[in-house]
């Protein structure tokens, strides 16, 4: 199409907006309101142009008018230019603290900000994170188009209209009670200064350092803006898998480092009291105590627990570390607490035990999504808003199942919401469906997999009606959530709602036969998707910092075993070592003496928790590792002060099997040190022979051990991280697992029945409730680091028990009232949050060491996995005393 | 509150244009929209309880607040403001202590400045409850007020 702009002859396509094609020419056109340049609200004004088209001439915005063929337009004639200076001269009466982009306008135009009316100011000030200044707000709704638009959330809008339209967050309520996610959008749209950051401040040398978030297993790339070592304000990168998105933790998370109570200096408890002493001593002292216990009691008698916190490289020399030098398997991590149940079941089902799919195909590619025991909009923030995007912007149909009324329930086409524990018949109760309905995947089953026989078999008996009273849930929705998923290309999207029970592996495996069945696996937009909680729970895994899997998950005894042997340059001891679990159970009866514990809070995060404290206490000898003077901490010998990820380098593998590259942001603070140098440090003076210089070292011999990151170096990890297998250095990555065959013997995937089996505690007469535990949107497993962020303590004080309104009334409790919560293992106090759950179930969030859910939970295990059952409990409630 | 919005939420569930007419009913059935039935709306509707309040205060007939008893509409056309409306209006808000468009605490009378009721010939007037005052001063605007609370 051929337009002529300022005389100038231009070619541009169909479709395109005048303030579009001019943008592209480097014509800059004044535009205040303008946010999403294919969805303009032509509100400003400001992009008025002249337009001559035949033998009209007339007038019009820019943003609003699209290209037409022949248009000849005038961007900057005089009268435009008084226009625009009238438009500015009426905006800045009223507007004095005009700040940023906007002001540089008026700077531009030569206009004075005026007027001191001071104007009313929203509710939705009163909030620990972002300022709002009425007197810069110009009402060109940015900020609402960000908070619409962008991310789905609709919680700023406009109040009134006219003159005397303002910005308010929901029913003029402050920003939590309206349901803000606290992302930050609003404030990087506004133009004028009126939101801002509260943490930002204008300094003259700002540096951008892109890093990975510390959070969840997302993996989100973060722009941090730092000013004399201390970072100022942060904000999503638009060079990671986020595209620019980010939460509250990504956004603001990162206050931690900065905080009063981290540990500067090691420590050494000598009469019951920590004394600070150089790091030789601390090192010394560890050495020679793990020494004399390995010499005592023998290898097995000392555990590790490494951190799906820290990087692969320090995961990867952390059980090196144990397995080498120590001489033992004792080694796992929290991945355990997790997703053991997702690799165990996944494992046996497709061959392989990771996400099979990707953010990028999930985003754009699903029909689907069948969400089960994930509150991804809490959880897993930037998911949770790429799946209300979806829904919203391209009709992705939606499934939700979990007993409570998750922020997704709203956007779902199904809720189920089953009893916890009763997955398996709800899944096989879906596939008994899909095959009674015959819209299963004939073609698929045939040619991918095995073992269908015996699933028809299994699920047979799981009518509808036999699993409603399973279930509790009305059958009609099984069947309709069943047929719509079986009907679509369907991505499943699950965490640790399946993979916590006693039936973890049963609940895993059986979300894969669903999928194998109706072949939705091996596609883009389809998959089993685990979502993992922490942000480098899958590199953890990946590096072997598991009893029984090495490195690149060899078994151990096995061919790969020798090989690493080999590498390694010594013998691997051969039988596997304990769990998390299993370690706790082992200290307390005296057969586990040492313990060195990396990034781990198990005094908080463990389930009974009573248990876990008095096992610790019988430890011979305890260090570790950590940022700050967690509970865990507390009970050690010795504690070493540890770098955050802020402040160091290494890699990160998100939930997608992508793995990225860290940048330091700031400099250590105090005397702390980078784990993998702490751990190297212990191995030297334990007589190990290891000379690693920085991580990037050890990563080239992680790339010799594990065939996936075999292709991966650091250079070329420097954009946008490689997913593996990345098996050589001319390889892309792989986005989609299992795209033509799977990684199993045969290449088949093999369909893993269960039945379903109660959980190992259900409800009864003396303890009639059922408790289930899980994270807040604000705060983040043990509170380790969110804590210890005002903002985040202001907006969640601390523990609630969320209470179905019937619950509530029959004991006579309301909204706010402390209510006392009691296992067969403890009881704690907590207030009481009456709200959208399942009648008869409570929910506990598990980040509060003071009123801590894991006092109450169980620590019965999956058979497999060894995954304790967090997520079920029998408790009984009454109104404190 | 519940059985009603969503009983009147049902009757306008297949139409079109849905939200405005549910806004209508809900004031017509409470005088007001209350903050709880806007989230009611929001959850049945599948929208965002601040999605349902951008639109609804557009509209300058919805309220979201109650009325009282009694509407005053007192006129502030340039004929009664020469005529001394600015007297009665303040010491209508002193006696009663509220600012024009409010409701007085005890929810008996809600004040409304309007310009111009059509009879500029007994100005400054007020309209209460829909019956006309004319010829007014301070003293009678009040008295007239404390009479029909009797």
């Amino acid at each position: 199409m051929n337009i002529i702009i300022n005389g100038e002859k231009i070619e541009a396509k169909q479709g395109k907006s005048i303030l579009q094609v001019a943008k592209e020419k480097g014509i800059d056109i004044p535009a205040l309101c303008n946010l999403i340049e294919e969805k303009p609200i032509g509100s400003c004004g400001l992009c008025v142009v002249k337009i001559k088209k035949g033998s009209k001439t007339y007038y019009s915005r820019a943003c609003t008018t699209k290209i037409d063929e022949g248009m000849e337009i005038e961007t900057h004639s005089p009268e435009i230019e008084d226009t625009r200076k009238t438009i500015l001269e009426m905006i800045a009466e009223e507007h004095k603290e005009i700040r940023g982009e906007a002001k540089e306008l008026f700077l531009k135009y030569g206009i004075e900000l005026k007027g001191d009316d001071k104007k009313a100011i929203p509710k939705l000030v009163e909030n620990p994170f972002i300022s709002f200044n009425p007197e810069a707000c110009i009402s060109c709704f940015r900020c609402i188009q960000a908070c619409s638009l962008i991310k789905e959330n609709h919680v700023l809008v406009r109040e009134n209209r006219g003159m005397n339209t303002r910005i308010v967050a929901g029913i003029n309520e402050r920003l939590k009670d309206a349901g803000c996610a606290f992302c930050g959008a609003c404030v990087d749209a506004c133009p004028t200064g009126a939101l801002m950051d509260l943490t930002a401040r204008v300094e003259k040398e700002m540096k951008k350092i892109t890093s990975i978030c510390p959070y969840c297993g997302v993996g989100c790339a973060i722009d941090y803006y730092v000013s004399n070592n201390e970072i100022v304000y942060a904000k999503g990168s638009l060079r990671g898998v986020n595209k620019g998105d980010d939460c509250i933790k990504g956004r603001y998370g990162w206050q931690f480092v900065n905080s009063e109570e981290r540990l500067k200096k090691p420590l050494i408890k000598r009469n019951g009291k920590f004394e600070e002493v150089t790091w030789d001593e601390a090192l010394d002292f560890v050495a020679s105590r793990l020494r004399e216990i390995k010499e005592k009691y023998g290898a097995d008698s000392i555990a590790g627990l490494s951190s799906a916190k820290c990087t692969n490289e320090e995961n990867y020399i952390f059980q090196k570390f144990m397995r080498m030098v120590i001489g033992t398997n004792n080694v796992d991590h929290c991945a355990r607490l997790c997703h053991a149940s997702t690799v165990v079941g996944l494992f046996k089902v497709l061959g392989s035990g990771a996400m099979t799919n990707s953010l990028n195909d999930l985003e754009n590619d699903a029909e689907l999504y069948f969400v089960i025991g994930s509150n991804t909009t809490h959880a897993h923030p930037v998911i949770g808003t790429m799946i209300k995007r979806a829904v919203k912007r391209r009709g992705a149909r939606l499934i939700v199942a979990d007993p409570r009324d998750i922020e997704l329930s709203e956007y779902a086409d199904v809720h189920i919401k089953q009893r916890p524990g009763t997955d398996v018949a709800l899944i096989n109760g879906m596939m008994h469906i899909i095959i009674s309905q015959g819209l299963e995947d004939k073609e698929f089953i045939e040619n991918r997999t095995e073992g269908f026989e015996k699933l028809r078999e299994i699920v047979k008996k799981y009518t509808p009606e036999y699993v409603e009273k399973i279930t509790g849930v009305p059958k009609e929705e099984i069947i309709k959530a069943a047929v719509l998923y079986a009907t679509h290309r369907s991505a499943i999207i699950y965490a640790m709602g399946i993979t916590q029970h006693t039936s973890g592996t049963a609940n895993v495996a059986s979300l894969a036969n669903l999928a194998l069945l109706t072949g939705n696996v091996g596609k883009r937009g389809t998959g089993v998707n685990p979502l993992r909680g922490q942000n480098n729970v899958q590199g953890a895994g990946d590096m072997g910092a598991l009893p029984n899997l090495l490195p690149g998950y060899a078994k151990l005894k096995t061919e790969k075993a020798r090989k690493i042997e080999k590498t390694w340059g010594g013998k691997i001891p051969d039988n596997e070592g304990l769990t998390v679990v299993e370690m706790m159970h082992a200290a307390s009866k005296g057969m586990i003496k040492g313990m060195y514990i990396m990034g781990e809070n198990p005094a908080v995060s463990d389930p009974n928790q009573k248990h876990v404290i008095k096992s610790l206490k019988n430890l011979e000898f305890l260090v570790v590792q950590d940022l700050f003077m967690s509970e865990t901490a507390q009970l050690a010998d010795v504690v070493l002060p540890a770098a955050s990820s802020l402040e160091k380098e290494g890699t990160f593998t998100n939930t997608e099997r992508r793995v990225q590259l860290l940048h330091r942001v700031v400099e250590p603070v105090g005397d702390t040190k980078p784990d993998w140098w702490i751990i190297q440090e212990i191995a030297k003076r334990m007589g190990a022979d290891w000379n690693y210089k920085c991580p990037q070292d050890i990563f080239e011999e992680i790339r010799n051990v594990v065939a996936q990151y075999h292709g991966i170096t650091y250079e070329r990890l420097e954009n946008a991280g490689l997913q593996w297998p990345c098996p050589e250095e001319n390889h892309e990555g792989t986005e989609i697992l299992h795209e033509n065959m799977f990684p199993t013997i045969n290449g088949l995937a093999k369909f893993t029945p269960y039945e379903y089996e109660a959980p190992a505690e259900v409800p009864d007469e003396e303890y009639p409730f059922v408790l289930t535990t899980g994270r807040t949107y604000e705060h983040f497993h043990t509170g380790t680091l969110t804590r210890k962020i005002d903002g985040f303590n202001k907006l969640i004080p601390g523990a609630f028990a969320e209470i179905h309104p019937e619950d509530a009334e029959k004991l006579g409790i309301s909204d706010g009232d402390c209510i006392e919560v009691e296992s067969r293992r403890g009881k704690i106090k907590v207030s009481a949050k009456i709200g959208g759950i399942k009648k008869g179930v409570i929910f506990i969030p598990f980040h509060f060491a003071e009123s801590a859910a894991n006092i109450l939970t169980n620590d019965a295990l999956d058979p497999e996995a060894k995954i304790p059952e967090l997520k079920v409990a029998a408790v009984k409630l009454k109104k404190c005393q | 509150m519940e059985d009603k919005v969503v009983e009147i939420i049902e009757k306008h569930r297949k139409d079109d244009a849905k939200l405005l007419a549910i806004l209508h009913d809900v004031q017509d059935k409470f005088g007001y929209i209350p903050e709880d039935a806007i989230k009611i709306i929001a959850r049945e509707l599948k929208m965002k309880k601040g999605e349902i309040y951008d639109t609804a205060s557009f509209y300058s007939f919805f309220r979201f607040k109650p009325e009282g008893r009694h509407e005053v509409l007192v006129c502030d056309c340039i004929v009664c403001h020469i005529k001394g409306a600015e007297d009665i209006i303040k010491r209508l808000e002193d006696e009663f202590k509220v600012t024009m468009g409010e409701t007085t605490k005890d929810g008996k009378y809600t004040f409304k400045m309007v310009e111009g009721l059509g009879h500029c010939e007994e100005s400054p007037v007020m309209m209460v409850d829909g019956k006309l005052y004319g010829n007014l001063t301070p003293d009678r605007a009040v008295e007239i007020l404390r009479r029909c609370e009797q």
